[in-house]
Formats: structure tokens, C-alpha cells, sequence
């Protein structure tokens, strides 16, 4: 993996910039060169948000993503705006079902991580919705190992928090895991088909 | 605390993930810097949070003023006392403080000021990039002055050069600038903090005032002295604050670099603005740093600095792909202009390209140096908008424009 460029979108207090954060923190667990940028509105809750990660084992020289790997999308402004951004063929959305519902992508890959609501049923808090996206982003991109994501949130949360956070981690791991899976034998289907 | 315990904790040694803002704020502590005076202002209010954390940590001093002009004013104070000292703002916020900069210049005061660049006019817009000041920089103020301004380009470098910008403001007792701007400041990168060992022999300590050699005709001697027309520069120590043996004083009229009085005579008020202007000016060669990119056998030179300088990395490493021979001469210090490695440069390429996030205000420069040597000029093609950060394809595309 020479370089992966990551794109986040959403609008301001869901966390996009954490979850950005998040990712290029884990890079740096590696040892990789990261550049992490955002944009932002003077709206602090609520205005249109969006971030970028980089990631190289080489020095990176354009900070900013050219041409997105992976295109996190959490809002329907967000999709709307950057839906687009993503041309590589080997491209891949991710999205959150519980803010994002009508979203299709004929040509490209895509996963759908219903963080949001996993962490009101599951975790009976809305706040480790990221972190069970950037559970799954990891499994997903395979951008870090699990065990570099682990140490992320651990010199991350709040200790009193990290109980919760990690297994809010490990829950991201394994619903994007059984995600791949299941896309798997659709295509495999498909394929037969 | 003992200077030994100052030190280690000045330098937070390691890896870590910083915003540009932080890294470049850590890179001045490790400096040396022991004194901020600031205003909020986006893009730039994570550099004055950062100081009101760390400088207690290290025995300094952080305040809070009523506004830029006042902040400036309480950084030249500082300094008048023997600390290094800075303050931190963007372009609005460095439009108020010209007053005390142009005063700065004239009494060749070392101090350090970061401008974290946001898109104007006026109060413009609070959190696009943009190099729009590099003019302002030095030409803000009333009167003539020169300066130094350092260009970092990435995180680490906001570390490493803010303490190459407090280096060059002892060692040429000049107002040094970091010319950041809204996006470099809000970045997040990889930055690797030596031990403070490592740090220390790199550091510029404020130089001691030794009384009999820095004597002139008796007196102590406070400025610079120009001597063999111009061309060498007795630079002097700061004399102490409040000896017995010689009071001084720091006056905002012109005065006689000499004598260090007031001075209404023609020619010693001439003297003064010469001696302070090219001081830096004929310095150049000596003050500039450049980095030269892949220049051996370009025929195409990138001209450029600050954050455009990475896009033009990636553009040039497509061309050469291409078989278009490109080449860079990164200018890390902006001002003063790199005279010499800009002719240099220019002798030996066929067209320059100066990416720049404003409307060209160094390109104005460079085509003052855009010659080969029999005199015919040099073409030189600008890739200029305000607010947005060059991508690597429009350079590429304007390259391949020129090279049909």
C-alpha cells in the first residue's frame, strides 16, 4: 500500500473530524506518513463538514486527497455534495444507514454501517457511533491492523470510557467483517448466476 | 527549575500527531521562545491556546492582550528584557499590529511573529488558506524595512523552521515571520521532536553584550554600523536593560545608528534606513534557504513556497513520468528574495512556473531575475488564485500549456 486516501463527510457534531482523527492517529501507530485535513464552516453544529486522511508508507507530498479510496458518507448533504468525488473503480462508499437512508451506488462497492444506531440499541450511547465506524473502516480499508486501532482508542478515550469504546471497537470489527462476508457470496451468486 | 529541567520540558521529544498550529507553537517553545503576547483570531487561535498551556510549563510568561497592536507591543517589551519573545495572528490581526512592526524594524528588534494567512481583503474569509500577506509582511508598515520570512510546508516543518525563524531573528536582529496560512495551521501530520539535547545545538542563543567590544567612540553601541560601503555589518549585541554603567534608550524617531540619539540630519537619517535595509538585502545570499528539486537538467522550473510547494512536488514527479523536464527551486525563506538562486535558476531554464495562493506577488519578483545570461527574458507563467490550495493537475496542465 503506497498511498490511501480516505474522504469524510457529514455535517458539524457527528464527529467527522474525530473519525478522521481516528484513522490517521492508527497510521501513525505504524509508523506510516499521514497528512490529515479538514474544512469546516463557522457553524460549529450542524454546518456541512468534511475531512481527509492520507495515508503513505512513503513521504506524502500533496496533503490533500486526489482521488478517494474510500468515501465515508454520514448525511444527505454530505451525499449529495461529495457523492461524486469518488471516481476510482475500485472505489468504495461506506455509509451510515441510520442518517443516510436512500443511497445507491450501481458501480461501486458499498457498505453500509448502521453506527448510529447500533450505539443507541446496543451501547445505549449515541457518542461510540465512530467508534464503531472506525471499527469498521479499519476491517473494511484494512489501512491499520486491529491491534493499532485498539491502542487508538486506548491513548484516545477517557479511561473511564475505554471499557465501553473498546467493545464498541470490536463490535465495528465484527459487523463489517460478517458484511464482507455476506457481499462476498452475493457476488459469488451473482457470478454463478 | 534548573535550565537542565527547562530544557527537557520545553522539548517534548517523541512522535506525535500535531495540528500545524501546535507543531509550529512546540517548535517555538523548543526555540527558546519564553514569552506570547496574542489576540484570538481563526485560523490561528490554536497557537496562543497551546502558549497559555506550555509556557508556564517552561517558565514563561502568556498573556492575553486587549488586542494585536497591544500584543505586539508587550512582545518588544518582552524582548527589551532579554526574552525571546513572539506573538502569532493572521492577516487582520498583523494589519493591526504595523505600527509597532515598523518600529521593530527600525531598532532592529529580534522578535518573532506567525502569520497564520486567512483569505481577505478586510475580514475575508475566516478559514480558506492563502499567502495574500506576503506583501504586508514587509511592506505593511510606513517606511522601508526588510525582513526575513521562513515558508514552512508541512507539520514537521512548522517545528523544525520556527526554530530556524527565532535562529535568524538573533543572529541578524531582524523581526523574523512564519508565513503559515489556514490550511497548514488546521492540518494534522506526523512530527518527530528530537531530544533536547539534539534541539539545544541547534538553538541560537540571544548573543551576550560584551561592554568594551561593543563600544563606539565610548558609548555603548545599540545598532547595527555599516561599514566599506555597505557591505559589511557590525551587528551588536542587546546592552543590558538598566545598567548603571551606560543608560540607553529605545526611541520611535530616527536615530543615529552610531550615537544611538535622535537625529534630524539628512545624511544620518539616510544612513540608518540603508543600514537597516541592506543589511538584510545584501545579506541575501547568506540569509536565503532554498531546496532545489531534480534542477540539474530542467528546462522547466518551478518557482514556489509554502503549502503550493507540495502540490508542485506531485506535479513535477508526474511530469518527469512524462519525460517533461521539470525542476523546483523551493524558496523555505520568502523574504529576502533569493537573489542569487533565483538568477541561477533562470540561466539555465527555458520558462519559469511560480504557483502561488494570491495573484502573484512573488512572481512579480521573479521576473526581475528572469534572464539568462545575454540578457533575453525569460518567460514567466503564473498558476495564481487566492482561497483555494493548488492541485497537482492544474500545474501539470499549465505546464503542458507552455510546452506546446
Amino acid at each position: 500500500m503506497s498511498r490511501t486516501e480516505l474522504k469524510f463527510a457529514g455535517y458539524g457534531g457527528q464527529g467527522v473530524i474525530t473519525l478522521a482523527l481516528l484513522t490517521a492517529k492508527a497510521a501513525l501507530e505504524e509508523g506510516k506518513e499521514v497528512s490529515q485535513s479538514q474544512a469546516y464552516t463557522a457553524v460549529a453544529r450542524g454546518g456541512s463538514v468534511w475531512a481527509e486522511t492520507v495515508i503513505s508508507d512513503k513521504e506524502i507530498d500533496y496533503p490533500r486527497a486526489m482521488d478517494p479510496d474510500y468515501l465515508i458518507l454520514l448525511s444527505v448533504d454530505a451525499s449529495k455534495n461529495h457523492k461524486k468525488d469518488l471516481k476510482k473503480k475500485t472505489g468504495a462508499f461506506i455509509t451510515d444507514p441510520s442518517s443516510l437512508k436512500k443511497f445507491k451506488s450501481k458501480k461501486k462497492a458499498h457498505y453500509q454501517i448502521p453506527a448510529a444506531q447500533m450505539a443507541i440499541e446496543q451501547f445505549k450511547m449515541p457518542v461510540v457511533s465512530n467508534v464503531i465506524l472506525f471499527g469498521a473502516i479499519v476491517e473494511i480499508t484494512g489501512i491499520v491492523s486491529k491491534e493499532s486501532a485498539r491502542r487508538t482508542i486506548e491513548s484516545t478515550v477517557p479511561p473511564k470510557t475505554l471499557e465501553i469504546n473498546l467493545k464498541a471497537l470490536d463490535e465495528g470489527f465484527r459487523y463489517a467483517e460478517q458484511l464482507k462476508l455476506e457481499i462476498s457470496k452475493e457476488q459469488a451468486v451473482n457470478v454463478t448466476a | 527549575m534548573n535550565e537542565d529541567e527547562i530544557l527537557k520540558r520545553s522539548v517534548l521529544t517523541g512522535t506525535h500527531l500535531l495540528e500545524g498550529n501546535v507543531a509550529m507553537a512546540e517548535g517555538c517553545i523548543a526555540a527558546g521562545c519564553r514569552f506570547f503576547a496574542g489576540y484570538p483570531i481563526t485560523p490561528q487561535s490554536e497557537v496562543p491556546e497551546h502558549m497559555a498551556k506550555r509556557l508556564p510549563e517552561v517558565g514563561g510568561v502568556f498573556m492575553q492582550m486587549e488586542d494585536e497592536i497591544a500584543s505586539i507591543s508587550a512582545v518588544v517589551g518582552a524582548t527589551i528584557t532579554g526574552k525571546k519573545a513572539m506573538s502569532s495572528t493572521s492577516g487582520p490581526g498583523f494589519a493591526l499590529m504595523q505600527e509597532t512592526l515598523s518600529w521593530a524594524n527600525l531598532i532592529e528588534m529580534p522578535i518573532v511573529v506567525a502569520n497564520v494567512q486567512r483569505v481577505g481583503p478586510g475580514s475575508g474569509v475566516v478559514s480558506l488558506p492563502t499567502h495574500g500577506d506576503v506583501t504586508q509582511i514587509k511592506r505593511g508598515g510606513n517606511g522601508e524595512y526588510e525582513v526575513i520570512a521562513i515558508a514552512p510546508n508541512s507539520c514537521q516543518e512548522l517545528f523544525d523552521l520556527s526554530i530556524e525563524a527565532f535562529n535568524l531573528a538573533e543572529k541578524w536582529r531582524v523581526p523574523t515571520f512564519i508565513l503559515s496560512d489556514a490550511w497548514l495551521g488546521h492540518m494534522r501530520e506526523k512530527v518527530v521532536i528530537p531530544e533536547p539535547e539534539e534541539i539545544k545545538k541547534r538553538i541560537v542563543p540571544r548573543p551576550e553584550y560584551i561592554p568594551k567590544e561593543n563600544e563606539t567612540e565610548g558609548r555603548p553601541q545599540i545598532y547595527t554600523i555599516a561599514n566599506k560601503d555597505f557591505t559589511e555589518f557590525n551587528i551588536p549585541a542587546f546592552p543590558p536593560l538598566g545598567s548603571k554603567n551606560f543608560p540607553y534608550w529605545w526611541i520611535t524617531l530616527t536615530h543615529s545608528q552610531i550615537s544611538g540619539m535622535i537625529t534630524e540630519t539628512p545624511s544620518v537619517a539616510d544612513n540608518t534606513n540603508m543600514t537597516i535595509n541592506y543589511k538584510i538585502s545584501k545579506n541575501e545570499a547568506k540569509i536565503s534557504i532554498v531546496k532545489r528539486y531534480e534542477l540539474d537538467d530542467a528546462e522547466i522550473a518551478i518557482i514556489t513556497y509554502g503549502t503550493p510547494s507540495r502540490s508542485a512536488l506531485e506535479a513535477m514527479k508526474a511530469c518527469r513520468k512524462e519525460g517533461i523536464k521539470v525542476g523546483i527551486l523551493r524558496l523555505v525563506t520568502v523574504w529576502p528574495i533569493a537573489e542569487t538562486a533565483i538568477r541561477e535558476v533562470a540561466e539555465k531554464v527555458k520558462q519559469i512556473v511560480v504557483p502561488e495562493m494570491n495573484l502573484g506577488q512573488i512572481a512579480e519578483q521573479i521576473e526581475r531575475f528572469a534572464f539568462h545570461t545575454d540578457g533575453q527574458r525569460i518567460p514567466v507563467h503564473r498558476v495564481s488564485h487566492t482561497a483555494i490550495l493548488h492541485t497537482p493537475k492544474e500545474i501539470i496542465d499549465k505546464i503542458r500549456e507552455i510546452i506546446q
